[in-house]
C-alpha cells in the first residue's frame, strides 16, 4: 500500500521546468531514496508534499487523501528536514523543541532523550551558536518528536561530519526498525542512497527517469559487451554505443534477458555480461538521459 | 495560535519598546516644549507674531494645538511609521531568514499562524499609540487651559483604528513582497503619495491622513471596512504563498 502517490507533477519558475509530469510513488514501511543532480527538482517536489509550494500541475495523495492549499492536517503524520532553512537564533535548542511541541501538540520527550543520548547536542545553548551540522540535526530531532508516519529528508548528511553521519544512519536504521517509519530522503551522493534505501527514484530535469527496488535494480542491470560489424540495435531501457577496435559495445541498462534477446536479434554477438555497481547503473541513467 | 503570540510577544519586545520609548518622550514633551514656544513666540519675535497673528492664536488653543500637534503630525507620522515597520515583518521576516519554511511546515494552518502574528503586530503597535497619548495628560497641567476630553478620546480611537488598517495593508504588502525594506518602502511611499497627491489636488476622500482626524464615524467605518476588507485578502494569498 503506498503512503505516497504523486501523479505527473509540474512545476515551473519562468521559463524554467523544475518539474516535467513527475510521478512516484512511495509504499508504507519503505524507505525511498529521491536521487538526481542538483536542480533536478528533488527540493522542490519535497516542498509540494510537504505544503510549502502551493502552484502546482498534478496532484498528491498522502495517507490516502488528496492535498490541497488550506489542507493542513495531515502534516501531523510527517517528519520534514528541509534542506535550507533557518531556525530562531535567539532561542535555545530546549525552546525551540518546546515550540515545535506546542505547534504539533507533541512533546516527544521520550524521542529526543533517545537522540540526545546518541548525539548530545548542547539544547541549552542558543541555536546561534550552533554549527550547520548540529543546526542539521536539531531539525532532525524536531522532525522525529512527533513521531511521524512518514519522515521526509532532504539531503540529510549535507554539513555533517563522516563520524555524524554514520550514527545518524544507524539511528535512522533502528528507528525504522522500531517504528516502521516511512522514509523519502533525497540526496544526489549515490553510496547514501545506496546504503540505506530500499528503492530508488532517479530524477533528472524534473522527469523520473527510474523508479524500482535497489535489489531488482542491481539483479536486472547489466554491462553487455556485444560486437558487430555495423549496425544498430533497438534496445530496450538505455543504452551508450562505444566503438572500440572494431567492436562496438554496448552499455545496456533494462531487463538483462531482453536486452540480451534483443541484441542477437539484431545481428550483435554478446562477448561479455558484467553486473553493473549502482554507481555504474546511475551513471548510465544519466548518459542515457543527458 | 497560543505558541503563535507567545513567540510574536518575545521576537518584537524590543521593537515595542522602541517605539514606546519613542512616542511617549515626544508626547511627554510636546506641550511643555512645543505649545511653550507658542506663547512665548510673540514676546520674542515680533514680526512672526504681526504675520502669523490669527493662526498663532488658533493653536495657542491647547485643544486645537493637541489635535494638530500630536493627532494630525508627530503621532499620525509616526504611528503609520511604525505600523508598516511592524505589519512588514509578519511574513517577509519569516522569508527573510528562511524560518518560514520551518513555521509554514508544521501542521498549523497558514491563517492561524498569520492571524497569531497580526494580532501581536497591531496590539504592539496600538499599545505605544495609547501609552504616549496618555503622556500628554500629565503635562496639560503646566498651562492654564483643559483639553476636552471627549474630542482626545475619539482622535484616540481614531489614530487606533486608522494604524490597526496601516498595520493590516503592511501584512498584506509582507506576503507579496519578500523583503522587509522593499516593502516597507513601497507600502510607506504609496501612504505618503497619496496624502501629498490629496493634499494638492483637495481630494479629501482619498487622503489617508484625515483617517485620523476626519470625521468621526465617517473615517471610523473606513477603517473598520478597510481592515476586514485587508484581513480578508491577506487570508486569501497567505494561502497561496510559495515558500
Amino acid at each position: 500500500m503506498n503512503i505516497l502517490k504523486c501523479e505527473n507533477l509540474t512545476k515551473s519558475y519562468g521559463n524554467v521546468k523544475a518539474l516535467n509530469e513527475f510521478s512516484f510513488t512511495v509504499p508504507r514501511g519503505s524507505i525511498t531514496g529521491l536521487l538526481g543532480p542538483n536542480g533536478a527538482g528533488k527540493t522542490t517536489t519535497l516542498k509540494i508534499i510537504n505544503g510549502l509550494i502551493t502552484k502546482y500541475g498534478g496532484e498528491v495523495e498522502i495517507f490516502g487523501e488528496k492535498i490541497s492549499p488550506g489542507n493542513f492536517s495531515y502534516r501531523r503524520k510527517i517528519g520534514f528536514v528541509p534542506e535550507e532553512f533557518s531556525l530562531y537564533e535567539y532561542m535555545k535548542g530546549t525552546e525551540i523543541i518546546a515550540f515545535n511541541g506546542e505547534l504539533t501538540g507533541k512533546s516527544g520527550e521520550k524521542i529526543i532523550e533517545n537522540l540526545q543520548s546518541v548525539f548530545n547536542l548542547p539544547l541549552e545553548r542558543k541555536i546561534a551558536t550552533y554549527s550547520r551540522g548540529m543546526r542539521k540535526l536539531l531539525s532532525l530531532y524536531l522532525a522525529l518528536q512527533t513521531n511521524p508516519e512518514l519522515l521526509v529528508l532532504d539531503e540529510p548528511t549535507d554539513g555533517l561530519d563522516p563520524i555524524v553521519r554514520s550514527k545518524l544512519f544507524d539511528f535512522i536504521f533502528d528507528y525504522v526498525a522500531r517504528f516502521k517509519t516511512t522514509i523519502l530522503f533525497s540526496s544526489h551522493i549515490l553510496s547514501e542512497i545506496e546504503r540505506i534505501s530500499d528503492r530508488v527514484i532517479f530524477i533528472k530535469n524534473g522527469r523520473r527517469i527510474l523508479e524500482e527496488d535497489i535489489d531488482s535494480l542491481k539483479e536486472n542491470s547489466a554491462l553487455f559487451v556485444a560486437k558487430a560489424k555495423s549496425g544498430n540495435a533497438k534496445i530496450p531501457g538505455f543504452v551508450t554505443y562505444e566503438e572500440k577496435d572494431g567492436f562496438m559495445e554496448i552499455r545496456a541498462i533494462g531487463n538483462a534477458k531482453e536486452v540480451e534477446e534483443k541484441l542477437r536479434d539484431a545481428g550483435f554477438e554478446v562477448v561479455k555480461k558484467i553486473p553493473l555497481t549502482f554507481e555504474e547503473i546511475v551513471v548510465s541513467y544519466t548518459e542515457a538521459y543527458k | 495560535m497560543k505558541a503563535i503570540l507567545k513567540k510574536e510577544f518575545r521576537e518584537n519586545i524590543m521593537k515595542f519598546i522602541v517605539e514606546t520609548a519613542l512616542l511617549s518622550g515626544i508626547s511627554a514633551t510636546l506641550i511643555p516644549l512645543g505649545f511653550k514656544l507658542l506663547v512665548d513666540i510673540e514676546k520674542e519675535n515680533p514680526l512672526i507674531s504681526s504675520r502669523y497673528g490669527p493662526l498663532l492664536a488658533q493653536l495657542r488653543d491647547l485643544n486645537v494645538f493637541v489635535r494638530s500637534q500630536w493627532f494630525g503630525k508627530n503621532l499620525l507620522e509616526l504611528a503609520i511609521l511604525f505600523a508598516v515597520i511592524n505589519g512588514i515583518g509578519i511574513v517577509a521576516g519569516e522569508y527573510e531568514r528562511k524560518t518560514a519554511i520551518f513555521l509554514f511546515s508544521r501542521p498549523v494552518s497558514r491563517k492561524s499562524v498569520f492571524f497569531g502574528k497580526i494580532v501581536v503586530a497591531i496590539l504592539y503597535t496600538l499599545i505605544p499609540i495609547i501609552i504616549s497619548t496618555f503622556f500628554i495628560l500629565p503635562s496639560v497641567k503646566t498651562v492654564p487651559q483643559s483639553l476636552d476630553m471627549p474630542i482626545f478620546f475619539k482622535l484616540l480611537i481614531q489614530a487606533l483604528f486608522a494604524s490597526t488598517l496601516t498595520v493590516v495593508i503592511a501584512g498584506i504588502a509582507s506576503i507579496i513582497v519578500n523583503d522587509r525594506v522593499k516593502g516597507g518602502l513601497i507600502i510607506l511611499s504609496c501612504i505618503v503619495g497619496d496624502i501629498i497627491l490629496a493634499s494638492v489636488l483637495k481630494w479629501n476622500f482619498i487622503n489617508y491622513s484625515l483617517l485620523f482626524t476626519g470625521d468621526f464615524v465617517k473615517t471610523l467605518l473606513i477603517s473598520s471596512v478597510g481592515t476586514v476588507l485587508a484581513l480578508g485578502l491577506s487570508f486569501h494569498l497567505i494561502e497561496k504563498k510559495e515558500f
